[in-house]
């Protein structure tokens, strides 16, 4: 559905994408994480064909996209991270301006624009100006604008960077709803949550590079690393300094009362856990092993890559 | 044809929302009522203040009158015009408003016409409508040295064309210039220049500015060429914008 190989892209001398490949496959949600600034606007407006790239090849459904291939931009609906509008004018006028210019037969546009504001949720404000809108009604717009004539891919840039918890929640079942209705989505996001609960494939992007592209699951298989998470009746002041040479021991992490270890040999840490903490000679109030997010995985890819 | 109807009727819908209709329609029409009345009452507030024989000092007339409002017209109204419509490209293209068009499949070419021809035509109708009522008033209140009002419709076409001209030319500057202020100060550097260069009788029938002098004389005759001229240049210009419009990033 989506293919991207070898992509590049230069600001100057800058190079902000080098050489990126992806591929994202029919009626799934691929996630392109990075932390802001590692080029995945970039991406997401070159894939869009806003703007151009320098080197590299794109496909959409089998055919080539670069900026003079304007007729591939109709199977496409795009999010960006802050969309604008013409604030002057009513949510439902946008829509039907929208409807004009992708030349929806005039008998189609009020049933689709109706229909596309219950699904956003905003008939309610479907007559108010889009002045007034709150930052995540102008989200919810903007998606019913991506959705608008059924395009077959949708892209979303940070969709729900900046919502409050109610407007992210409606976003990503939004998501999980155009996934149903076998849409293919590629969102690009720095909230690994929202990832985790949506994406099927992810893509780690850091500085312009993929660093991963893969199943979800594949990534958490292979990057699968155990934490014991230990709550102590005092923080021990020296736990750092005397774990850190456990060989077993990958990571420590204080928040709080709470130390947490990143093991690189769960075997090894079954059998001596329990024994490294009686060292340290502090009452502990409780010991939990969890798997690691999709957080956990990122720092440690991108702090790998960073030490490359 | 889609994108450029649905640009019209956004034009439509700003110009009323923004009340820029309103702000040109009082730059534009506003002189032509005001100047004659002025002209009229002009020796009575003087005479209090200059001794002597006014009426011989201050020969106004009806087509003395209607110089005037082509004078505020080519000044004042010139300056509102630009101020208002400065932003017009470069506002939309800065706050990444043409996103959502361009990723739903908006031409920018038809973008740029529609903007072009909605505000070349606003401002056709503003002036023609301002001469006509320039000429009313100017005709009721001067009874002398009247001018036919065909002449001044024929005045009043050359300055809408010379609007036309300066539109299109605001809109090119604002494609290529980042900021709308800088794009409608060179247009007003233009605008004096010409002014001046118009004075040079080899070359001023090829500038625009000469439509100005032409509409002043309500003469018809060798105004073909100034006509033609700036048409071309509008076109060139036009064409140019388009070229430039669809090679610029949009985000």
């Amino acid at each position: 559905m989506i293919k991207a190989f070898n992509l590049t892209k230069k600001y100057g001398k800058y190079e902000v994408l080098k050489g990126i490949s992806f591929e994202v496959e029919k009626g799934n949600i691929y996630g392109l994480l990075g932390r802001n600034g590692a080029g995945k606007t970039t991406t997401m407006n070159i894939l869009t064909g806003l703007i151009d790239y320098d080197e590299g090849e794109i496909y959409i459904n089998g055919k080539m996209l670069n900026r003079n291939n304007r007729k591939l931009i109709n199977e496409i609906g795009y999010l960006p991270e802050n969309p604008t509008f013409y604030n002057y004018m009513t949510g439902s006028e946008y829509l039907y301006f929208i409807s004009k210019i992708r030349g929806i037969p005039h008998q189609k546009v009020r049933t689709e624009v109706e229909e596309l504001l219950n699904t956003v949720k905003l008939k309610e404000a479907a007559n108010k100006k889009i002045q007034g809108y709150s930052r995540g009604m102008k989200q919810k717009l903007g998606l019913a604008v991506a959705l608008l004539d059924n395009p077959e891919i949708i892209f979303l840039d940070e969709p729900t960077s900046a919502l409050d918890p109610e407007s992210r929640y409606d976003i990503l079942n939004q998501i999980l709803e155009m996934k149903k209705n076998g849409k293919t989505i590629f969102l690009s996001t720095h909230i690994l949550s929202d990832a985790e609960r949506v994406c099927d494939y992810v893509g780690i992007l850091d500085k312009g590079k993929i660093i991963f592209s893969g199943r979800l699951k594949e990534l958490k298989q292979k990057y699968i690393q155990p934490v014991y998470d230990i709550v102590f009746e005092n923080l021990p002041t020296n736990a750092e300094e005397k774990l850190n040479n456990v060989k077993w021991i990958d990571d420590i992490k204080i928040e709080n009362d709470i130390i947490s270890i990143y093991v690189n040999d769960i075997e090894a840490a079954k059998k001596n856990i329990l024994n490294e903490i009686s060292k340290l000679s502090i009452p502990v109030i409780s010991l939990q092993r969890r798997e690691n997010t999709l957080e956990d995985i990122f720092i440690r890819m991108v702090k790998q890559n960073e030490h490359l | 044809m889609n994108t450029f109807k649905a640009y019209l009727k956004k034009e439509i819908i700003e110009s009323w929302r923004h009340y820029k209709y309103l702000i040109l329609l009082i730059g534009i029409v506003l002189f032509a009522i005001l100047d004659p009345i002025i002209l009229k009452l002009l020796p009575e507030m003087l005479k209090n203040e200059i001794n002597g024989d006014l009426a011989s000092l201050i020969q106004i007339d009806m087509k003395s009158a209607v110089q005037n409002y082509i004078k505020d017209l080519n000044q004042i109204s010139l300056l509102i015009v630009l101020l208002t419509l400065m932003g017009t490209l470069r506002e939309e293209v800065s706050s990444q408003k043409l996103v959502f068009p361009y990723s739903k499949g908006a031409n920018l070419s038809a973008i740029v016409i529609s903007k072009i021809l909605h505000y070349s035509v606003t401002l056709s109708i503003f002036i023609i409508t301002g001469f006509a009522i320039n000429y009313y008033y100017a005709t009721t209140l001067f009874h002398n040295n009247v001018i036919a009002f065909n002449k001044i419709l024929i005045s009043s076409i050359l300055m809408s064309i010379y609007y036309i001209f300066i539109i299109t030319l605001l809109i090119f500057l604002s494609s290529i210039l980042k900021k709308g202020i800088i794009a409608a100060l060179l247009v007003l550097i233009l605008h004096i220049v010409s002014s001046i260069l118009v004075n040079i009788d080899k070359i001023a029938k090829f500038i625009p500015y000469n439509l100005i002098s032409l509409a002043n004389s309500f003469s018809t005759e060798n105004i073909l060429t100034t006509i033609i001229s700036a048409i071309l240049y509008c076109i060139i210009l036009s064409i140019f914008t388009m070229k430039i419009m669809n090679k610029i990033e949009i985000i």
